[in-house]
């Protein structure tokens, strides 16, 4: 209870007192990031307005971790197919010119975090970088490679209409699993983890195809993989989590 | 079990589960078990159709309750899911009994079919579920106490040893 009622006071005392804040400058950035955390299965999370937390679309991400590097080759070249795609002027703006118009600059990122949920990289938390996306086709599942921000994007009405003003030029480029191979056996096993729907998930091959490119708001919720041996082929168990809504075909 | 790569957000059950060295399981660890784990393995097992009938009865059964809970877990519930968890949770109990002869249905059971009014009237489960204050009580059970209550003798700064009289 009295630490309940100091933390009380201080938020006062900070939000009222100039001096106070002054003299608390360089404190007051790491109290109020830690008062705002909003990770899932977090204590904070519980005890903060639970349906403003399921409301929430906030896509955050520490900005001091942010890196200007170049993209790799095999990104970029995604990327801009990605790009034409969205937007058909640039297309025909590149196909006048000799060469791409679009930068081979990004800023690199390695974890952010959507709605209370925390997605990174293979290479910095593998946990947290499997995930279940929807791609132009159907949904997929894969792993995240690279998280980047690209500012040279041409503004189009059709981004805003989808909803991506909060942030709009945060891209993710995803490993997608492969699907399985035409063998029976592993027909028969993926039919029966498929009859359950969402609570039995599906198998996949465990391997990548080519990256594709997605946005925050393709990505759907994160998955268990679970690597399996079935009749001599090296298969993985994709299983959605639960807590994030899932939409089953 | 050991395999399976979990996001963050969902704490690891204990792989020694079940035996006696382990003892009791949380909550927690039991919905991580019972919806990631036993799916994955026994859907495998008992899936196909050369199963024995029995088996067969038994996932179904065992994966009524495991989408019952899914959906009673979402962060997000329509009124269409929660008339799809009645449903699951509905056929999990009316098998279970038929399934299981020596089995008694429990209250957890009763209260189970109720739930859909629960997430009718107040949303989904984390907006009125006590996780936060399970885990503090869990915290206080874990000082030591002399089950009277009375003044605090211990440090000022830790509310929870003002509940109890400390040794």
């Amino acid at each position: 209870m009295r630490a309940s009622t100091r933390e009380a006071n201080l938020q006062a005392l900070l939000a009222d007192d100039s001096e106070v804040r002054s003299h608390v400058g360089d404190l007051l950035e790491a109290y109020k990031s830690t008062l705002a955390e909003d990770v899932r299965g977090t204590r904070l999370a519980h005890l903060i307005d639970a349906v403003h937390l399921t409301q929430q679309t906030d896509f955050a991400y520490d900005r001091k971790r942010l890196r200007e590097s170049r993209l790799p080759d095999a990104v970029l070249t995604v990327f801009i197919q990605f790009l034409y795609r969205k937007h058909p002027d640039l297309r025909a703006k590149d196909s006048t010119g000799s060469s791409s118009t679009t930068s081979v600059s990004a800023q690199f990122l390695d974890k952010f975090s959507l709605r209370g949920v925390q997605y990174s990289t293979a290479t910095c938390r593998s946990r947290d970088s499997h995930l279940f996306f929807r791609s132009p086709q159907h949904e997929k599942s894969g792993q995240i490679t690279h998280i980047f921000f690209h500012t040279h994007v041409p503004d189009s009405p059709s981004s805003s209409s989808r909803g991506q003003a909060s942030h709009p030029s945060v891209y993710l480029c995803v490993q997608p699993y492969a699907p399985l191979q035409h063998s029976p056996d592993l027909r028969e096993i993926d039919r029966r983890y498929k009859q359950f729907g969402f609570a039995g998930g599906f198998l996949c091959r465990n391997e990548f195809t080519p990256p594709v490119i997605i946005e925050p708001l393709d990505i759907i919720c994160h998955i268990a993989v679970t690597p399996l041996e079935i009749s001599g082929h090296e298969v993985i168990h994709i299983l959605p989590m639960d807590r994030v809504r899932f939409y089953p075909n | 079990m050991d395999r399976t790569e979990l996001p963050s957000w969902v704490t690891r059950a204990p792989l020694n589960w079940g035996t006696a060295a382990r003892g009791k399981l949380s909550a927690n660890n039991w919905r991580v078990v019972c919806t990631i784990h036993l799916p994955i393995t026994l859907i495998r097992l008992w899936g196909g159709d050369d199963a024995p009938g029995d088996r067969k009865a038994m996932l179904e059964n065992f994966m009524d309750l495991v989408r019952a809970v899914q959906l009673a877990n979402l962060r997000s519930i329509s009124r269409d899911e929660i008339k799809l968890y009645e449903e699951y949770i509905f056929r999990y109990v009316t098998t279970f009994k038929s399934l299981y002869k020596v089995a008694k249905v429990k209250p957890i059971h009763h209260a189970a079919l109720h739930y859909g009014d629960v997430l009718r009237g107040f949303g989904p489960a984390h907006t009125h579920g006590a996780a936060f204050y399970e885990r503090y009580i869990h915290s206080m059970q874990s000082k030591n106490h002399n089950m009277k209550l009375g003044l605090c003798l211990a440090s000022r700064y830790n509310p929870t040893k003002h509940l109890f009289s400390t040794r």
